[in-house]
């Protein structure tokens, strides 16, 4: 017989396995490691350091984060480097299976620098947001419609959806039938709906509303609606603020 | 030398006014920088040189008479551009296209290229201690990364290096505007102090 528990344990895990970029690599992680406790990277305690460097991709392992291999490679580095700092004897003149110190201190110095110039560029990139030239989108090109289109935002979604709701609220109105309660459908099946509907064509925003669904039905929609927005799986755009919004697809 | 230019410009079929005022029509209408060179192979007779001078005029025209806009020198070309100091206005009236948003890692990767191009990915990998393959494959599809070439040396490797899209996007006129070590400190040091 199985053990349930144990599997419904790896479910639980696999369903809260976070991917975070907590870190961009392994020499990131070394950097803030080494500017937390604020050492030189020329001299860098590596005992210390490596018990850290440790201490951290166990905690990673726990959260059930994906530790890259190259976390890895740079964990059996540290370790073979404090190695070598408790008995430098064991230098033999064999082919080093590892960096030696200066190579990794090296190594952190150039990344620091390019670190930086990445800041410096991001903050270029900033400024350039100020400046604008006469503007075609080039965003919207891959779309099939032929006059300018924007993305609508978040205010223009909602103004539609309310004019949505306040359509299908008057033609309820009209018959007092009564509610029947119908079978629920989440966001995810919405999603799948949506996608569906959607071919090469860009279909208008309202289309994607059935006349006849409940209003929690409608809410439903919206919400997969703004879902695939948020993961770029779509995107709605609008030939000018308060025009018809179309809905294109993004992945074709 | 003026007299020079002025007599160079004398001998093309268009007056010097004349020039200027296509350049400015052009460069009105145009939504992306255009180089000298695309300029004089339109203007076919004007010389690049010529041409930039004229480019010179139109620039300080704008700037000594106070406009809203000015004509800067971006991705390797010109292009009209309005002032900084009336972005706010203008985001008041419009939503800006979504802006190719980098990751840190891809800004990363991107840097990273800028200054060491043309760069292998071995080499990159070596920089940033782990493997690009993804941010890289994602910079080439965003435009911002190009195959330069391949390495000659043995396995000839695939060279990459930045785009015009990439200096467009930040701003640079060409890569020999990319910020110093001097820059970059001074940059630095100017962030934390207005954070």
């Amino acid at each position: 017989m199985q053990n349930s528990v144990e599997i419904n344990d790896s479910q639980v895990k696999s369903v809260y396995a976070i991917k975070l970029d907590f870190f961009e690599g392994p020499l990131d992680l070394l950097l803030h490691l080494i500017q937390k406790n604020e050492m030189e990277i020329t001299d860098i305690p590596i005992a210390e350091i490596t018990e850290q460097y440790l201490e951290y991709l166990n905690f990673m392992e726990l959260l059930d984060l994906d530790v890259a291999s190259d976390f890895l490679v740079m964990a059996a580095t540290l370790l073979y480097l404090k190695s070598q700092s408790i008995l430098p004897v064991l230098e033999v003149d064999d082919q080093k299976p590892f960096k030696d110190r200066e190579d990794l201190v090296r190594q952190l110095l150039a990344y620091k620098q390019f670190k930086e110039a990445a800041q410096a560029l991001d903050y270029h990139a900033a400024k350039r947001e100020k400046i604008y030239g006469r503007s075609v989108h080039p965003d919207t090109d891959s779309s099939d419609l032929s006059d300018v289109q924007i993305k609508a935002t978040l205010f223009d979604l909602l103004s539609a959806f309310k004019q949505v709701i306040e359509r299908s609220e008057f033609a309820a109105d009209d018959d007092h039938y009564e509610e029947i309660q119908e079978e629920p459908i989440t966001v995810e099946e919405k999603m799948e709906i949506v996608q569906r509907k959607l071919s090469d064509e860009p279909i208008n925003f309202n289309e994607l509303f059935s006349e006849f669904a409940s209003k929690i039905e409608q809410i439903v929609t919206f919400l997969a609606i703004l879902e695939l927005i948020r993961l770029q799986r779509i995107s709605a755009v609008q030939s000018g603020h308060l025009e018809d919004i179309y809905i294109v697809r993004l992945d074709a | 030398m003026a007299e020079e230019h002025s007599l160079d410009i004398q001998d093309s079929e268009f007056s010097p006014d004349e020039i200027k005022s296509i350049l400015e029509a052009v460069l009105f209408a145009v939504s992306e920088p255009i180089s000298l060179k695309q300029f004089s192979l339109m203007l076919n007779g004007v010389s690049t040189r010529q041409i930039h001078q004229v480019l010179k005029q139109l620039r300080d025209e704008y700037r000594n008479t106070n406009r809203s806009f000015e004509l800067i020198e971006i991705a390797n070309g010109f292009q009209i551009c309005t002032h900084p100091k009336y972005h706010g206005w203008i985001e008041k009236f419009y939503t800006r296209q979504v802006r190719v948003k980098l990751s840190p890692a891809a800004l990363e990767t991107l840097t990273i290229v800028a200054y060491k191009q043309p760069i292998t990915r071995s080499e990159m990998e070596e920089i940033r201690g782990v493997n690009s393959d993804s941010v890289l494959n994602s910079l080439i599809e965003k435009g911002l990364v190009r195959i330069a070439g391949r390495n000659p040396g043995p396995g000839r490797s695939l060279l990459f290096a930045t785009t015009d899209e990439f200096l467009q996007l930040f701003g640079f006129k060409d890569l020999a505007e990319l910020p110093s070590m001097e820059e970059i400190e001074q940059i630095l040091n100017q962030t934390q102090r207005e954070s």
